[in-house]
């Protein structure tokens, strides 16, 4: 029977699980992965399972599609600012929730989603990172570090919190080992933020508008199709604005904003949610893909090209991710 | 995929393996790159545009590396800011310094205030 993936601010065993979970992979070192492995000079340590799932996400983003040389003016990556976007997440959630299914010994967990639009709803949008995941008995709220909750750090405690290992340092745009020991980083909103999360009825409008699932020329410039709205690039602001998918990032802020935000475990809440939309949207418009496998098209996002992943040696393409529904169901879906 | 094929994917065998296999990638993780000039082409009325932009950008110093590109838009992309575009260079490295102290990185310089808000575009 296929696993259901829930709500985690309805479904207290989801989130227990789920924070169990994942600081179970940050401890698991039991695939003898080092850094020396990765390459890395200058570092000798081990790397968790979670960790290498950080690492995946971050060696995708640098992958350009097409690579340089050839002109990149969109800068599609092997993972984002293309078509590939949803069916690439789906992979890696798919692979982390099997991953957590293995370290719980429980093979009916299924990866629980934030529902941010409906903390988006909520008014004054000062109020929003106030509100229930944020708590210490979710998963914890802002901070330089994080201190409280299940992904807490306290310096003078180091072995025992929740440690960032490696994140893209923003001026060399390398992979980087912080200084020291330190915890997660979270802005919420901060302090000079306008806007607040995506609404309901901002998801409620992708739904409803959009019959195609991505257009030409399949980058951040498409004026239309699902993807590019629900990955956030989309509508064109003059302020160029974040939306939905992209919004909670920026939201969230500290480690969610560089290509190592699978450091912060919200990461994979937010992507589940995501991953929800488009399965609403499938379920309303078809499961269908574009672009197809044509040479003109971008080689990386096309129909049936393959998606590597740096967690196993199975690679899989858009096509096969389009329906998974053997495999999780969600308990509700988001309506149009 | 079935269920059993995802299953035998998700071990802590396969994956040590899948570095192993696609080592060829690893190399994004070796070096910082230097900044390469951003190319945008276009046709209009039959003629062909090429506009080829290189920035050099340094704070305190410190050369920017990400990779960095000017949409057809105008709109500014910076690699290691992904969820973001920017209407203007200058808000983009202020945004990148404002990261940089949320991490920490660099310090604050004094200035404890939370920097600008660049989420809404200024600068």
């Amino acid at each position: 029977m296929a696993r259901v993936r829930r709500n985690v601010l309805t479904e207290p065993a989801s989130l227990e699980m789920f924070c169990r979970g994942v600081n179970l992979l940050k401890r698991d070192f039991s695939a003898g992965v080092t850094t020396t492995a990765l390459g890395l000079a200058g570092m000798d340590l081990p790397v968790s399972a979670f960790d290498q799932f950080v690492i995946w996400h971050y060696v995708a983003m640098n992958i350009l599609t097409p690579p340089r040389p050839a002109p990149n003016p969109n800068a599609r990556n092997a993972a984002h600012r293309g078509s590939v976007f949803l069916p690439w997440h789906r992979f890696m959630l798919l692979l982390l929730e099997q991953h957590l299914q293995r370290v719980l010994d429980d093979d009916a967990f299924g990866l629980p989603y934030w529902d941010w639009a409906a903390d988006g709803d909520h008014q004054p949008i000062g109020e929003q990172p106030g509100l229930g995941l944020w708590k210490a008995t979710a998963m914890g709220g802002a901070g330089a570090p994080v201190e409280d909750g299940p992904f807490g750090f306290d310096p003078e405690h180091h072995e025992d919190g929740f440690r960032v290992v490696f994140f893209e340092d923003p001026i060399s745009g390398v992979l980087s080992a912080p200084l020291g020991h330190r915890g997660l980083v979270r802005r919420l909103q901060g302090p000079t933020s306008t806007f607040g999360l995506p609404t309901s009825q901002q998801v409620r409008a992708v739904l409803a508008s959009q019959t195609e699932y991505d257009v030409e020329n399949w980058d951040a410039r498409c004026r239309e199709g699902l993807r590019n709205l629900l990955e956030g690039w989309i509508p064109f602001s003059a302020d160029r604005r974040p939306e939905l998918h992209n919004r909670v990032h920026v939201w969230i802020g500290g480690d969610m904003d560089p290509g190592t935000s699978p450091n912060d475990p919200v990461f994979y809440l937010n992507h589940c949610n995501v991953d929800r939309i488009w399965e609403a949207w499938m379920v309303k418009h078809g499961r269908k893909y574009a672009p197809d496998d044509s040479p003109d098209n971008p080689l990386g996002h096309r129909l049936n090209d393959q998606i590597i992943s740096l967690v196993t040696r199975r690679t899989t393409t858009p096509n096969e991710m389009l329906d998974v529904t053997h495999i999780y169901t969600y308990d509700e879906l988001p309506s149009a | 995929m079935d269920l059993e094929d995802l299953e035998a994917s998700a071990t802590p065998a396969e994956m040590a393996a899948a570095l192993e296999e696609h080592k060829d990638v690893l190399h994004v993780l070796q070096h910082a790159h230097a900044q390469e000039p951003s190319v945008r082409e276009e046709t209009h009325r039959g003629h062909r545009i090429k506009v080829v932009t290189a920035y050099e950008i340094t704070i305190d110093g410190q050369p920017v590396m990400g990779h960095l590109n000017i949409g057809n838009n105008g709109a500014v992309h910076y690699h290691a800011i992904p969820n973001q575009e920017f209407p203007s260079m200058i808000g983009m490295v202020e945004r990148i310094i404002d990261m940089s102290i949320e991490l920490g990185t660099i310090d604050s310089g004094g200035d404890d205030h939370g920097g600008h808000d660049h989420d809404s575009g200024e600068g």
